[in-house]
């Protein structure tokens, strides 16, 4: 059994601890992938908590033994497309585009969040450049290049195919390259 | 690209307010898909045998050829069984079920019923019926098998509603297949009707017209 299985089943078990070694070790993970498909940090760490608490809200649904990963991977993609699908309402309603990165956001504590400075993750560029993508591509090549789920995995999470999830990513990093000017892609 | 070089964004900590919305970490007692599939499937077909209590069996049943019966009703409950399967039980290792393989196991369903419909339809001269009104008793049959599958749906949407959120349409499709196909194996016992149109529209149509109409109220509630 793999070390998040492990610790899913202790988490399932009842063991408050287990959560918190769960969340070391994907948040980070799954906190990348959500700023990739969003394109700002703080909604992203929104959506993180929101990802751990649907989590816990469904742990019965864990099967012992099983991998959680491309689960959690699932519910964060989910939330994330809740969150792009209630935007785009928004600025349906306000009637006008307004860039998602200008609206405010809060922290939990009901505190404003500046732009956090990042040790490591996406430049501003990368990022820019990643939210000029189709909404599918940029799932895509997110999943599959830069989060290292396999094309399988991928599709499943996606609720795409295979084949499909490789065209995707193939345009994704074709584009990229164009819109960063660069050999390779970090 | 290694775990080392995956890009790596340093979370903050599970904040209080997150541990407070969590409430707590009672044990929870996790899922066990071979039984629950097994509740479903005896659930659903609980559902279908309620239909001998209203309907009585097919005149020319006593008539028709045993092995035939048997091997069709197979194929019927095959139909039934398998996408059934897949959508309740994941893949060893896995947590949500194989979406692509239940679609693939319904269109082979779909198929498999129709084909067998089309190319295998028995009748006992003199017993058997021929439909009047091609389309009315097609639609008789069609409606039954739809009612049938609508209880397979919902039980096994029941069973999984707390996975419906992660699901696409083709979940859908698969659980609709799986109660048209339960619906066939009921009017195969049940519908004194034994034409090869009769039986590909009426009897197996509702595996086509249930994954149909599963794909897309799956598309549509879960948004």
């Amino acid at each position: 059994m793999g070390r998040e299985a492990e610790l899913m089943a202790r988490y399932c078990d009842g063991d408050p601890a287990s959560f918190e070694g769960l969340y070391a070790l994907l948040a980070p993970r799954l906190l990348a992938y959500l700023i990739g498909i969003v394109g700002e940090r703080a909604t992203a760490e929104d959506l993180l908590q929101l990802t751990f608490l649907k989590l816990h809200q469904s742990r019965d649904l864990y099967v012992r033994g099983a991998d959680p990963v491309p689960w959690m991977y699932t519910i964060a993609h989910r939330t994330a497309l809740d969150e792009l699908r209630r935007r785009k309402r928004a600025r349906v309603r306000v009637g006008e585009e307004v860039p998602a990165s200008a609206e405010p956001r809060a922290d939990l504590s009901g505190s404003a969040v500046e732009a956090a400075p990042r040790d490591e993750g996406f430049s501003d560029e990368t990022l820019r450049a990643l939210q000029e993508l189709p909404e599918s591509q940029r799932e895509a090549l997110l999943l599959t290049t830069v989060q290292g789920r396999s094309i399988k995995e991928a599709a499943a999470i996606t609720g795409s195919t295979p084949t499909a999830i490789k065209l995707r990513a193939h345009r994704a990093y074709v584009t990229l390259r164009k819109l960063l000017g660069k050999k390779e892609v970090a | 690209m290694s775990d080392d070089e995956l890009p790596r964004e340093v979370a903050p900590p599970p904040p209080a307010e997150l541990k407070q919305r969590l409430g707590g970490f009672a044990k929870v007692r996790t899922r066990q898909p071979w039984l629950s599939f097994a509740v479903v499937a005896l659930l659903a077909m609980g559902w279908g045998a309620l239909s001998f209590a209203v309907h009585p069996v097919r005149q020319d049943l006593p008539w028709l050829p045993v092995v035939w019966v048997g091997v069709v009703a197979a194929v019927w409950l095959l139909a039934f069984v398998v996408p059934l399967w897949r959508v309740m039980v994941p893949p060893r290792g896995q947590v949500l079920p194989d979406e692509r393989t239940g679609e693939l196991l319904a269109f082979v369903a779909a198929i498999a019923v129709t084909a067998v419909s089309v190319l295998w339809t028995r009748d006992a001269p003199g017993h058997s019926r021929v439909p009047e009104n091609f389309v009315v008793v097609a639609w008789h049959c069609l409606r039954f098998n739809l009612l049938i599958c609508a209880g397979v749906a919902a039980v096994t949407v029941i069973a999984l509603r707390k996975m419906m959120r992660l699901s696409s349409w083709r979940l859908g499709a698969a659980i609709g297949a799986a109660g048209g196909a339960l619906g066939g194996l009921m009017l195969h016992f049940l519908c004194p009707y034994a034409t090869p149109s009769h039986v590909a529209t009426g009897h197996a149509g509702g595996v086509i017209v249930g994954a149909a109409l599963g794909a897309l109220l799956v598309k549509v509630l879960v948004r």
